[in-house]
Order: C-alpha cells, then sequence, then structure tokens
C-alpha cells in the first residue's frame, strides 16, 4: 500500500474534470462540477472582497464547503487546488492552504498548466510556514510570470507580502523571551477576544464553538460570549454567559479592569454599535448602548464593533469600518456628561496608529499610558500582528512597535489583555498548531533573567575546621516592571462577614483629588483597582446603614509585589436593623452557648466596644415544632445565655435585653426542614445608637 | 625532703609533667626503744605509701597504654584507680580529663581540667583543654576567661593570644580580633595568625592588608592550600579575577584533594563564563566530596545555563536531599523548573526558599504564582 501510494505520488499527473477520465461514475463527476461551480461563485466573491481590502472570511468557508467534496473525488487537479489553497488562505485556517498548494506545484512540475497566480498563492502558504526566503522566490516567480494587465491588481499586495517576509526575517532574528501556551478552553471554532481583568482572574471571551442554537446551512455556529475564573492557576470550565447571548452573534470587546463592566457590540438593523452591561452580583445586565444614542457622533451609520475601557474611564476606543478610507480603523470618544449620556465625537487614535490596512482590535493597558493593538499594516509579518503604542504627553499615541516574534507569526495575530503587572497577556491567533480556526493564547513573559546563586564557602580561620558558609546571595537584576500595584479585596460586614455592595473612593493623599471610585460586587464584595505605586492613598468606604470607613494606606516607591489585598469590614449601626448571628450554636434543647459560637460572639462584642453608644436586643427564636410554652422558654434562656456572655466579655449589661420569641416571629416557611433551620435563630437588633 | 616524680603523658598530647610528692627521709634499722618503733612503724607506713604509689603510677601508665589504643572507657577505669590511691594525682586527672574530652563526656572533662589546675595552678594546658570544650559547648565567654587566665600566667602566650582573636572574630568584634592576632604575631609570628588576621582585614574590605598578610603567612609556610583559597577569594572580591584563579590554581596544586577549592574555583570559571570548567570542577568537587551540597547546587546551575534544565533540577535535588535546608538549591531549583514549564513545582519550591527566608523568593511569588 505505501509503495503504491509513492509511485501513484511520484507520477501523479494533473486530471481533469473530464468525462473521458470518471467513465465508470458519470454522476461523481456531475456532482463534483456542480461543486466547483457553486464554489467559483464564493471564491470570485470573496477575492473580489480582499481586493477590496474588505472582510471575506464567510465566502472563502462557502467556497471550501463545496470545493472540498470535489477534491474528494478527485484530488489530482492543478486548478482545484489552487483554488481550495487561495479559500483556506483567507480563512481562519489558513495553515491548510499549504498542503493543496504544494500540490498543485508538484502536479504542474514543468510550469505548462497551471495559472501563474499559483506562484502567488504557494508563496503566501510559504509565507505563513515561516519560509520567507523561499516565498519572495515564489513571489518573484509570479511577477515574471504573470502578464502586467493581471499583476496589476495585485501589484501592491505584491509589495506588501515582500515587505512582510522581509519584516519577518527582522523579527525572527531575535526572539521575545516568553512563553505561548494554547489555552485548554479552546475549540476547533474560533475562540477569540480575550478579556481578562487587571487581577488575572476573569476571562471573558468570545467563540463560536458548537452551541444549542442551530447552524447555517454550512455548519457554522453564532458567535457567543463566555466566561471562566482562574482558581489555582487554572482556569475553569467556561460557561456562557446567558444574559448577554442572543441567537445572533453576540462578541465582547472589552473588559473594565475590575472585571465588573463589559463592552460588547450588538447588530441592530445591520449596524453594528457598541453595548455596556453592568455586574449586578453575579448577572451580567441587559446592555445598554454606550456613548450616547443611536446615530449621534459616535454611533454612525458605520459599524462600531470592538472597544475598549480607559483606565480613568473616561474615554472609550472602538474598531469602526468608518475610518479614513472606510478601512477598520481605531478611534475614540471621550465622556462630555455622563449623566446625561453625551459623548463627544468619534477622532482617530492618530495617523501613527492607524493605516490603509486594516485594524482589528484595541486594547488600553491599565497603566493608561500604553495601547495594544492589531493591525495589517505597519511592519506586519503577515496578516494581523499586535503593536503597541505609548502615549506622549501631549496625547499623542506615539509609533508602534511590533510585538515580534514568536507573539506574532505571519498569520493573524490579534487582540492583547494583560494583567496590570504586564506579566501574563491574552491573544488570539490562527497560527498552526492549535486546536482550529482562531485560538486564545496565553503569553507569559519571563521577565528578566532570574539569577539563580552559585553558593561557595572559605576557610577564613585557619583553627577551625569547619568552613564558615558563605551566606551572601545574588542580587537580582530589577526586572523593568510596571509601577503599578492592583489593590484588591472585599468589603464584608463585620459581624456576618457576609459581603456589602458599598462605594468605594480612593483618594491620592498628595493632590487631595478622588484617583478612582469604584462599587464592590454585591455578590461576592470583592473590589480591584490598579493604582500607581509610590504614594499614600485614603480609602473611604460607605454602605447603607454602615459606619462610614476610611483610613490611610501606602504603596511603596519600587514596591516589588504587584498585589496588595485588603479586606475592609463595615459596622452596621442603622437602628431597628436585624442581624441574624447564623454561627451562634446551642445544643439540642439546651441553652448553653456551645463553644463555636465564641468567634462571632467576640466580633460583636468588638463592635459593641468600638461602638460604646449601641443598645441592642439579644433574641431567640424557635421554629413552631413541639410546645410554645417550652419553645418561648427555651429562646428566651438562649437570648439569656448570649447576654451572659457578651456581659463576660466586657459588656456592660445596661446596653444589652435579652428576649424570647419562640415561634412567634419566623422569618421562612415552617413547612421545609429548611425553612425551620432558618427559623431557629439567635438575632440582634440596634434598638439605639 | 621533695622528691620529684616525673611522668610521661603519653597519647595526643606531648607535653611533660612534673609533679612533686612530699616524703619522708629513710634512715637506716637500729634500736628498737619506743622512738625507734614509732620510726620503725613509719618506715613501714613508708614502705605501705611507696608500694601504694608504685600501685596508682601502674594504673596510671596502664591508662596512658590504653588511652593509646584508644579505648578511653577502660582508660578512665585506670586513671579511675590510680586517683584513687592518690587524690593529689595531677597528671592522672588531665588525662582523664583529656579521656572524657574523647567521648564527649564534657561535664566530667572539665571537672578534671578544672581539678588539674586547682591543683598546679601554673597548668595553662588544662585551661586550654577546658577552654576547647567551652567553645565546643558554645560558652565563649567562659573560654576567653580561660585564655586570659592563661595570659596572666604567661604574657609570652601567643596561642592564647591567637585564640582570643579567633573568639573575638567569630562574635564579629573585628577590631580586637585584629588587635590580639596583632599581639600574637608581635610574640611569635605564625602563618595560622596571619591567616587569621588576613581573614579579620577582609572583613573590613580592607582586601590590601588581607593580601599582605596571607602572604605574610604563606612566606611562613608555603604548604597551606586554604591560605592560597582564602587569597583567591579575596582577588575575587576585588575583580582581579586571573590572579584570583592562579591562587585557586595553586590551591589545588598543594592540595589536589581539597573540595572547596575545586567549588571555588568553578564558581570563578562560571563568573569568567567558561561553563565547561565550571562544569569540570563542579563535577571534581563532587567525585572528592560526593555529599557536598553546594558543589551539586553549582553544578545544576551550570547545566541551568546550558538550558538542560531536567540535568538541573536532578542536581539541586541532590543538593536538597543532603540538606533538606537549604534555601538557596530551593530557589535555583523553583528557577529551573520554571523554565521546565513546571510552574506548580517552581511556585512550592518559592515557598519553600521564602519560608527559610529568602526575600526574593517572595517577590518571584508574588509575581509568578498569583
Amino acid at each position: 500500500m505505501l509503495i503504491l501510494l509513492s509511485v501513484h505520488f511520484v507520477f501523479a499527473q494533473n486530471i481533469e474534470f473530464k468525462s473521458s477520465n470518471f467513465k465508470s461514475d458519470k454522476e461523481g463527476l456531475k456532482q463534483a462540477l456542480k461543486n466547483i461551480k457553486l464554489a467559483d461563485e464564493f471564491l470570485q466573491k470573496g477575492n473580489d472582497a480582499i481586493l477590496a481590502r474588505n472582510d471575506a472570511i464567510k465566502f472563502f468557508e462557502q467556497a471550501l464547503f463545496h470545493y472540498l467534496p470535489a477534491n474528494r473525488f478527485n484530488p489530482n487537479n492543478i486548478e482545484l487546488n489552487v483554488k481550495i489553497g487561495n479559500a483556506y488562505l483567507y480563512s481562519n485556517q489558513k495553515y491548510l492552504a499549504y498542503d493543496f498548494l504544494k500540490k498543485a506545484i508538484s502536479l504542474d512540475e514543468k510550469e505548462q498548466e497551471a495559472d501563474p497566480n499559483i506562484h502567488f498563492y504557494f508563496a503566501m502558504s510559504l509565507q505563513l510556514e515561516g519560509k520567507y526566503a523561499d516565498a519572495i522566490h515564489q513571489f518573484s516567480i509570479f511577477k515574471k510570470r504573470q502578464k502586467d494587465k493581471k499583476f496589476e491588481p495585485l501589484a501592491d499586495f505584491y509589495k506588501k507580502h515582500i515587505q512582510e517576509c522581509e519584516s519577518a526575517i527582522e523579527l525572527s532574528q531575535n526572539l521575545q523571551k516568553v512563553w505561548i501556551d494554547n489555552l485548554a478552553l479552546n475549540s476547533p471554532s474560533d475562540d477569540w477576544s480575550p478579556c481578562l481583568s487587571a487581577d488575572g482572574e476573569l476571562l471573558i471571551f468570545t467563540s463560536n464553538r458548537v452551541n444549542e442554537h442551530l447552524a447555517d446551512d454550512y455548519g457554522r455556529f453564532d458567535n457567543e460570549i463566555y466566561f471562566s475564573t482562574l482558581e489555582n492557576r487554572k482556569w475553569t470550565a467556561i460557561e456562557a454567559i446567558n444574559t448577554l447571548n442572543t441567537e445572533e452573534d453576540d462578541a465582547v470587546g472589552g473588559l473594565s479592569y475590575d472585571g465588573q463592566r463589559l463592552l460588547i457590540y450588538k447588530v441592530e438593523n445591520e449596524n453594528a454599535d457598541v453595548f455596556e452591561s453592568k455586574l449586578n452580583g453575579t448577572k451580567w445586565e441587559t446592555p445598554e448602548r454606550k456613548m450616547g444614542k443611536a446615530g449621534n457622533s459616535v454611533n454612525t451609520t458605520d459599524n462600531e464593533t470592538l472597544a475598549s475601557y480607559d483606565p480613568k474611564d473616561i474615554k472609550v476606543y472602538y474598531l469602526t469600518d468608518g475610518g479614513y478610507g472606510k478601512n477598520w480603523d481605531i478611534m475614540f470618544s471621550g465622556v462630555m456628561n455622563r449623566e446625561r449620556n453625551i459623548w463627544g465625537k468619534g477622532q482617530s487614535a492618530g495617523h501613527e496608529v492607524n493605516t490603509k490596512y486594516h485594524e482589528g482590535s484595541v486594547y488600553l493597558h491599565p497603566d493608561g499610558k500604553t495601547m495594544y493593538f492589531s493591525s495589517q499594516g505597519h511592519n506586519s509579518m503577515g496578516g494581523y500582528d499586535i503593536f503597541v503604542s505609548h502615549v506622549d504627553e501631549l496625547g499623542h499615541w506615539g509609533p508602534p512597535q511590533n510585538l515580534g516574534a514568536p507573539i506574532n507569526t505571519p498569520y493573524d495575530d490579534l487582540f492583547y489583555s494583560s494583567t496590570a503587572s504586564g506579566k501574563v497577556a491574552y491573544i488570539a491567533s490562527n497560527r498552526k498548531g492549535g486546536k482550529g480556526g482562531l485560538d486564545i493564547y496565553k503569553i507569559t513573559f519571563w521577565g528578566s533573567e532570574k539569577p539563580q546563586s552559585l553558593d561557595a564557602e572559605e576557610q577564613l580561620i585557619a583553627s577551625i575546621a569547619n568552613p564558615v558558609k558563605d551566606k551572601t546571595i545574588a542580587q537580582p537584576i530589577l526586572v523593568e516592571e510596571r509601577n503599578l500595584t492592583v489593590f484588591k479585596g472585599r468589603i464584608l460586614d463585620m459581624i456576618t462577614k457576609e459581603s456589602v455592595a458599598a462605594n468605594i473612593s480612593i483618594t491620592d493623599n498628595a493632590t487631595g483629588n478622588t484617583y478612582i471610585s469604584v462599587v464592590s460586587n454585591a455578590s461576592t464584595g470583592k473590589f480591584l483597582v490598579s493604582l500607581p505605586s509610590g504614594k499614600n492613598y485614603g480609602i473611604a468606604v460607605s454602605a447603607d446603614g454602615y459606619l462610614f470607613h476610611s483610613e490611610n494606606f501606602d504603596i511603596a516607591k519600587g514596591e516589588t509585589y504587584n498585589l496588595v489585598q485588603k479586606d475592609i469590614e463595615l459596622m452596621y449601626i442603622d437602628i431597628g436593623s436585624k442581624i441574624a448571628l447564623r454561627n451562634v450554636f446551642f445544643d439540642l434543647g439546651k441553652s448553653i452557648v456551645k463553644e463555636d459560637s465564641y468567634a462571632e460572639l467576640d466580633r460583636l462584642v468588638n463592635l459593641m466596644k468600638q461602638l460604646p453608644n449601641l443598645r441592642v436586643e439579644l433574641s431567640g427564636h424557635t421554629d413552631n415544632t413541639g410546645s410554645e410554652v417550652l419553645n418561648n422558654r427555651l429562646s428566651q434562656k438562649r437570648a439569656e445565655a448570649v447576654v451572659d456572655y457578651l456581659i463576660s466579655k466586657g459588656i456592660s449589661a445596661d446596653k444589652l435585653t435579652a428576649k424570647g420569641y419562640g415561634s412567634t416571629a419566623p422569618i421562612d416557611s415552617n413547612e421545609t426542614s429548611e425553612g425551620r433551620q432558618n427559623n431557629r435563630r439567635t438575632e440582634f437588633e440596634i434598638i439605639g445608637n | 625532703m621533695k622528691k620529684r616524680i616525673c611522668f610521661f603523658l603519653l597519647g595526643s598530647f606531648t607535653s611533660i609533667f612534673c609533679m612533686s610528692q612530699n616524703t619522708s627521709t629513710l634512715l637506716s634499722d637500729s634500736t628498737k626503744n619506743q622512738q625507734e618503733i614509732t620510726f620503725q612503724d613509719s618506715i613501714a607506713n613508708l614502705n605501705l605509701l611507696q608500694k601504694q604509689l608504685k600501685l596508682s603510677r601502674d594504673a596510671y601508665n596502664e591508662g596512658i597504654q590504653l588511652f593509646e589504643l584508644k579505648n578511653f572507657s577502660d582508660a578512665i577505669n585506670s586513671f579511675n584507680k590510680a586517683i584513687d590511691i592518690d587524690s593529689m594525682f595531677v597528671a592522672a586527672y588531665f588525662n582523664r580529663g583529656v579521656c572524657f574530652s574523647a567521648l564527649s563526656n564534657y561535664d566530667k572533662a572539665i571537672s578534671d581540667f578544672t581539678t588539674t589546675s586547682e591543683l598546679d595552678n601554673s597548668n595553662y594546658l588544662s585551661l586550654f583543654k577546658r577552654a576547647d570544650i567551652y567553645r565546643i559547648l558554645n560558652k565563649n565567654t567562659l573560654a576567653l576567661a580561660d585564655y586570659k587566665k592563661i595570659i596572666e600566667l604567661d604574657d609570652q602566650n601567643y596561642k592564647s593570644y591567637y585564640e582570643i582573636g579567633v573568639l573575638m572574630y567569630l562574635q564579629n568584634n573585628i577590631e580586637q580580633a585584629i588587635e590580639m592576632y596583632s599581639n600574637s604575631i608581635n610574640i611569635k609570628a605564625t602563618a595560622n595568625a596571619f591567616n587569621d588576621r588576613a581573614s579579620s582585614y577582609r572583613k573590613l574590605q580592607e582586601y590590601d592588608k588581607a593580601i599582605s598578610d596571607y602572604e605574610k603567612a604563606i612566606a611562613l609556610d608555603d604548604g597551606l592550600a586554604f591560605v592560597y583559597n582564602n587569597l583567591a577569594a579575596i582577588y575575587r572580591l576585588k575583580e582581579e579575577k586571573q590572579k584570583a584563579l592562579n591562587s585557586y590554581n595553586i590551591a589545588i596544586e598543594k592540595n589536589p584533594d581539597y573540595d572547596i577549592a575545586y567549588n571555588n574555583r568553578g564558581r570563578l570559571y562560571f563568573e569568567l563564563e567558561d561553563y565547561i570548567a565550571a562544569a569540570s570542577d563542579f563535577n571534581q568537587a563532587i567525585a572528592l566530596n560526593p555529599k557536598y551540597a553546594l558543589a551539586y547546587n553549582n553544578r545544576g546551575i551550570t547545566h541551568h545555563k546550558n538550558k538542560d534544565y531536567v540535568a538541573a533540577i536532578s542536581d539541586f535535588d541532590k543538593a536538597i536531599a543532603l540538606d533538606k535546608n537549604y534555601a538557596k538549591a530551593y530557589l535555583n531549583r523553583a528557577i529551573s523548573k520554571q523554565m521546565h514549564r513546571d510552574e506548580e513545582g517552581a511556585c512550592a519550591d518559592w515557598e519553600e526558599a521564602n519560608r527559610l527566608g529568602i526575600q526574593l523568593a517572595k517577590k518571584y511569588l508574588m509575581n509568578d504564582c498569583y
């Protein structure tokens, strides 16, 4: 079999789709020719779109849908192999083009039968394979063989590809010190637009993987938004964000740095605008149009799609096909009146950033000075590459730098979302070796080499046999680190340890200006901000019913740790407010406070010591099982036992009242065991302050 | 009258003890009056005493023979016998102390040396011995007092000055150490005192003075490999790496089994970016001393430099197996594990290095593990 195959390969010849070649399967031939005819139309549309520099992936996917069965019928046709190569080169599975084009070239060794374009496409696939010199050679053969009239429309592309190969050769000389990992959560479909919270623990992305909606005629599913969280350095199983996903394409653009707000885009009446959704507890709320009303100077009749927050939260950067020359450019709009939702007219991110080619994504790093974006222009190695630009003092974005190989490849490399420390970033790429289509990759920067510490000992004292150990250790070369610290934590109720949605305001104490205001998440109590190091900050936390909390803290200059964690506990002080003490325990039918209750009661003691005016009523409650008399007596005794404990800890008796309510004040149904359990409780009510 | 009885002390110490024993003059037999009888009794007593003294001396000599056979327990029994008969037998106390010391029975050794010096207050060898034990027991203040007592007894005792210098050095009292070493050198110039004074200057970062003293030590005794090793270390600190290399070469030439010098030269080669020579030296150090944790650590680093992370990790494993509290080896292994993409392992090692007190590990933990 192996021998037969290799013989076949060596003597393979171009086989035309002619009835004389397929006498025994005329029906098959007919079907193949029909498929080719259908596919040719899509291919033509696709190639026309490419010449017009428009997005055309769908056309090529449709062409492939028909070409591939024809090729299975007759794999040895030069022209069909070239067409398939052509289609793959503009799809998200570019890496599949090479084998078809290689075959076409081998079938046409004498360069007699194939259109000279074969060299152009073969060169493109060589470029993707990283064989840049060979690619340049094939491009030049193409130029030599192709007639002027047919070369002319491709002249720009020809020049661009040669430049890309030259850039690739240069950028491959000096590889970036990074690890690039394909994420386990990728699928054979497209997984793209990774958006990371600044602490690197929440990842939201878009994928057109198989979902519960109906696939289209070509087997493709709509894009949906998914999320995963980092636990023990691993991404948890992904979940769809169902409150945002519809049966149409839903795609995420940017995540706020604290992971509490999301920019997505939605298509309404065939026009895309940027929308925003906010996380309320664990639920993403219905998205609302960002940057003002539909049809204003930002939300134009052009499409506005992938967008990024800026750390000061006064601008939104976004992709639009309404840029210069109507190709995809990066623009931004600034908020003018937040209450009335008025936003300034969209402006270009600048001539250094936008090119006559497409820009594909934009992301503002939490340091506010760095923009990562992708572009087919500049010194791309091929397709989209990711670039970084820094803002100058006047607010202009400077000349971009290519992030270099192996972050960028000749394939499409897009998106960039990183932690505040910049140590880890996520990108999407349709490079070879992935799980299929666009995949999300994790980039881990090595940073400066970590010096290892050699060890030596001396025999400094002649009379001492035991050598003195060299205690010194080599100082590391300092990594060039971002001067940013992620400051995160939780706002909790001091007594119950439950999370509190609180307004957090952080002030730069040197200037007295509010640096940032955020709201902690209602269901987790979490908050997260990125702060420049080397300053003293004031943090003020307020929430309804709670005592206002404020304190100062330093984030030292040259702080080497990029993470400061702080939990803040608020004291509930509203008169009339009742708080169930869930961690106060008694033995069944008894009124002796069990030892494992002390922690919670001690927190109550603390609160009362800090607020000497506080007066509270401790109340005992039972469920409705058993005798009412006994229940009343037991609940009274238990309330008294709690009061006795508090008195023993130094709380004055006149501030405490004990009362047993028996089963008269249920807070849940007595019909279920869970309800009865909730009803059996100790409660305290603030009766004076 | 006084009769001097001299004992030769054998074994590891070579001093000769001369001890005094009071005896009466021996007279010839003649009359038998009361006086004579008394006299005769005293003769009998004297004979008895002589006989007992002989028994004591025999037991003592037997003890010395047993000591030479390293049979310390039986030697102690013999010295016990000698002391039972003659409770003033200074040399027996001393020797028994040496035996107790050899058996690490330090309390009894100290007691014997104390008795020795009380019975014979000019005996400062016992004070040296006692001070040695105090140092083993980390009672440096008591050791220091003994050395000072020796100097009171003999202000030309250069050894005592030297030992005080060592104690001062170990207590990081470098200025005083230098003064004591200088006193010792002024009485008698020795290679050890010059070496140690040089090491003291090193601590004060007075490298030129250190070099000068190491060279004087070498001038007095050219055979001391460790002095060349120390000299090399100074040149390395002075960034005179070629001179450092030369000195390590001589140290190894003087003592071809000197594992420490191989390890140190290996480190120098590493710093000179000659990784092949470095690896070869670390190999040699390990061949000479298969339990040399430092050399495994260092060889691991050369493997890491060659991007052979598996071999590097294996060497750090060995270093840690030899010394489970070897903080640097944990730090280094973590770095190799990280490059080998074993993030969990790297973070666990940084945790351990941090726990063992390496600050840098905490930074790596915060930046790379959370």
